[in-house]
């Protein structure tokens, strides 16, 4: 038995919409990460998981409790932040917060008080008039503050500035760290290799293909752009036994291909050239989807 | 079952809405109550009801005087014909009743072991009437008085016995018992007939009965509909005394045009001729007598005896029309009053489910270790309980306004205000079980508003339509086809009439109510335990 499981999981709201015959397994302390286009079925996953919704045939169990039939109690491991923030109607973030605390029955507000500073959020500010950058930090405290054994994030870090999402992203390795189980879905492919062990692909309600990060990491070919001087460097160069992938006369600029074992070769053939630029094309995440996707078309 | 920091989130979030229609609502209530119990309610149905009343107690008053004349008219000239007998004879008999012949024959049968009136009717045998009449009155005087005193004492004593026959008959026609003064009048009068020398049985019997209808109608007092109507209120004496000469002056006119065209009728007959003058007094007498009833009836009709019943009717409830539990009962209670708390109703039981899955912010209290079954039983017991302390403050100041316009004449007392306030609450907790289903039902506010919202205002306005056509509406004015609208709405359970009447049906219509807000309240519960969030 997994921590989380999804057992043939079908919700389908007819016209071929909804999910089918989802199947997951993730342990305890792992962290996963679900892309996919718009409607294809990402937020449907979450609300199973959350019990919002009950499923047509299948489960979700957490530790061995059915997510539908045991919703309330399953929710004590769990922190969420949802894909739209909406607050109940109250004054302030801090009265939303102590709310919430008192519902999670959360003893002590220490925790909620050092994300609040590490966020520098403002919880006197009217709920109402908030920014929706504000409306995230203040549900990324909520969702934290209970230390929860497990995260549930749906698109987390929208609305935060790039100063705001790096200590957000702190925030979520160092609970990856404690032992916390992460269920994130984005769609930013960076900030998912660097959290989630594992990337999962949803389309049209499938899941399509399952990726662990480091996978990725380990990719053994790399892949440059280099730009000669001028263009009898570029002719020549084109000669060399290299596997060029793409070549544009205009710019004197090649795409190639190499093996990581095989780049001081590179190099040092390089060395007898007039260079331009040369940078890298990183293989990433969003490149592996990008040609599963052409693969599968 | 119950979430407090839910609680406290719906109070937090309502507070200001319960306050405002409690407010208005128990500040209405207040003015409603003060304003009736202060100032004049209607003059015009006042000045109806006094009118009714006067000639009510006039068309009495006549009716008694007419038929306590009749009985005079019979009895006087009954007993004047004996007086002069028995007069004589009581006079012709010896002082000492020992040797009275008519005693000791008397005193032998009753020693033989005979009965007082076989004894009388073997003394009386071959007597003729008058005689036989003297005899018994003589043989009663004896019983009494023992010996025979002075002349002036038997003459009393054939006066008060001619008296007593009278007022006991004047007491079976149903006058009220004869007080002192009017026994004394009496025998005074009944004295001074009996020794004038013209005596018109009629005339005196005219000057007689008006005395003595003033008398005892002055201290009359009838109650209505739990108020005492003062004769005295509507009549001076003379007035009384005025109406039943007029009426006996009529009487007489009437029986006298009768009996000339009985006469006149009669002497076209053959048996006229065989018969005596006697008889023929007597036969004429007998066919009048006849007529004795239906005039004294036509002669004395009130005006509401002279409408159709149905008119009369109408007008004696349009009269009596109970203002209070029109305004008071049906008018706030039913439709002013709830007003405000149906609209609380509506808008509150969708803030507390509908609006917030409709804007996503249930999804904050589900992503809690918080059932949803803990969820709908806290917004359920909100609901309820603000109900319950809004109903308890406007109770507390209806009471409160009916003890300060305590006197000025509210028919409603204090247990029926209480059960008024009650079935307003029990109304107004089955239409928000009713809401509170279509915000647990559905996902969107403008559904729960729509349905919830249209349903209490389609009863709402119903109930408005129906009032026209229902009892508190007196008949007169009252549009009965607007009854059926009565049958589409559920505030129709609540049955002001029958508490206001003292009756009891409001009770298992009350339970109807509680019924039904409890069974809502069930169905909305479960469908939202189980139905899918957008959330």
């Amino acid at each position: 038995m997994d921590y989380i499981e999804i057992n043939h999981l079908t919700k389908d709201y007819g016209n071929n919409i909804g999910l089918f015959d989802i199947n997951l397994r993730i342990k305890q302390g792992e962290a996963l990460g679900i892309v996919g286009a718009n409607g294809a079925g990402k937020t449907t996953l979450l609300r199973c998981i959350m019990g919002f919704i009950k499923p047509t045939t299948g489960n979700i169990t957490i530790e061995q409790k059915d997510t539908w039939l045991k919703s309330a109690e399953v929710k004590h491991l769990i922190g969420y932040v949802p894909g739209e923030i909406a607050f109940p109607e109250l004054r302030s973030g801090i009265e939303f917060l102590k709310s919430q605390a008192e519902f999670l029955r959360l003893k002590y507000f220490t925790d909620a008080n050092s994300i609040i500073s590490t966020l520098k959020l403002d919880t006197s500010a009217n709920l109402r008039r908030m920014s929706k950058g504000m409306k995230q930090k203040t549900a990324i405290v909520e969702c934290f503050m209970s230390k929860p054994k497990i995260i549930i994030l749906d698109e987390p870090s929208t609305g935060l500035d790039p100063l705001m999402r790096e200590s957000f992203l702190k925030l979520l390795k160092q609970a990856k760290q404690n032992g916390a189980t992460i269920i994130m879905t984005s769609h930013l492919f960076e900030e998912l290799e660097e959290i989630c062990d594992r990337v999962a692909l949803i389309e049209q309600g499938k899941l399509k293909e399952i990726v662990s990060t480091s996978k990725i990491k380990r990719y053994p070919y790399r892949e440059y752009n280099i730009s000669f001087k001028d263009q009898k460097e570029y002719l020549s160069f084109c000669q060399e036994p290299f596997d060029i992938i793409d070549a544009d006369v205009d710019i004197n600029q090649v795409t190639i291909k190499v093996n990581k074992k095989n780049i001081p070769n590179l190099l040092s053939t390089l060395k007898k050239y007039n260079l331009s630029y040369l940078t890298e094309n990183k293989y990433t995440l969003e490149k592996y989807f990008n040609e599963f996707v052409k693969k599968e078309s | 079952m119950f979430s407090k920091p839910l609680f406290k989130q719906s109070c937090k979030a309502n507070f200001i809405t319960w306050l405002f229609v409690t407010v208005i609502t128990c500040i209405m209530i207040a003015m409603v109550i003060i304003i009736l119990g202060t100032l004049k309610v209607n003059s015009v149905q006042t000045s109806m009801m006094n009118i009714l009343i006067s000639d009510t107690l006039e068309s009495t008053i006549e009716e008694y005087s007419m038929k306590s004349y009749a009985i005079a008219d019979t009895t006087l000239k009954e007993s004047s014909k004996y007086y002069e007998e028995a007069k004589e004879f009581f006079e012709s008999q010896s002082a000492n009743m020992e040797e009275n012949e008519v005693i000791i024959e008397y005193n032998e049968l009753i020693a033989s072991g005979i009965t007082d009136s076989e004894a009388r009717n073997q003394i009386t045998s071959n007597k003729s009437e008058l005689e036989a009449l003297a005899i018994n009155l003589f043989i009663d005087y004896y019983l009494i008085h023992g010996d025979m005193e002075s002349s002036e004492e038997t003459i009393n004593f054939l006066i008060s016995s001619i008296v007593h026959k009278f007022s006991d008959d004047l007491i079976q026609s149903g006058v009220s018992e004869t007080t002192q003064t009017t026994l004394e009048l009496i025998v005074a009068s009944i004295d001074d007939y009996l020794n004038s020398t013209n005596k018109n049985v009629q005339d005196f019997a005219n000057q007689l009965i008006p005395n003595i209808m003033s008398e005892v109608f002055y201290s009359f007092s009838v109650v209505q509909n739990d108020k005492t109507i003062y004769v005295s209120d509507y009549f001076t004496k003379d007035a009384i005394y005025e109406t039943s000469y007029t009426s006996i002056v009529s009487y007489r006119a009437q029986m006298a045009i009768r009996e000339e065209k009985l006469w006149e009728e009669f002497q076209q007959t053959s048996e006229y001729e065989t018969m005596t003058e006697e008889e023929r007094q007597e036969y004429i007498d007998n066919q009048l007598s006849e007529y004795e009833e239906v005039t004294i009836i036509n002669l004395s009709e009130s005006l509401l005896g002279q409408l159709p019943e149905a008119i009369a009717n109408s007008l004696t409830e349009l009269v009596e029309m109970d203002v209070y539990g029109l305004v008071i009962g049906s008018l706030f209670y039913k439709i002013a009053g709830l007003l405000l708390p149906i609209i609380y109703v509506i808008m509150v039981s969708n803030n507390l489910l509908a609006s917030q899955v409709d804007n996503g912010s249930m999804a904050y209290v589900l992503s809690t270790p918080t059932k949803r079954s803990k969820v709908t039983f806290t917004q359920m017991s909100f609901l309820t309980l603000s109900l319950f302390a809004m109903f308890a403050l406007l109770t507390i100041t209806s009471v409160i306004s009916l003890f300060i316009v305590s006197g000025g004449g509210i028919s409603i007392s204090i247990p029926q205000m209480l059960l008024l306030n009650l079935g307003a609450f029990l109304t107004v907790f089955a239409l928000s079980g009713i809401c509170f289903l279509a915000s647990s039902w559905f996902n969107q506010s403008k559904y729960a508003l729509g349905i919830g919202g249209g349903i209490s205002m389609f009863f709402l306005v119903t109930t408005i339509l129906g009032l026209f056509g229902s009892s508190s509406i007196p008949q007169a004015i009252r549009i009965e086809s607007m009854n059926y609208f009565n049958y589409f709405t559920i505030i129709t359970l609540f049955d002001t009439t029958s508490i206001l009447a003292g009756t009891l049906d409001y009770l298992w219509k009350f339970g109807v109510l509680a019924l039904i807000g409890l069974i809502t309240y069930l169905i909305g519960m479960i469908k939202f335990n189980k139905k899918d969030l957008p959330l």
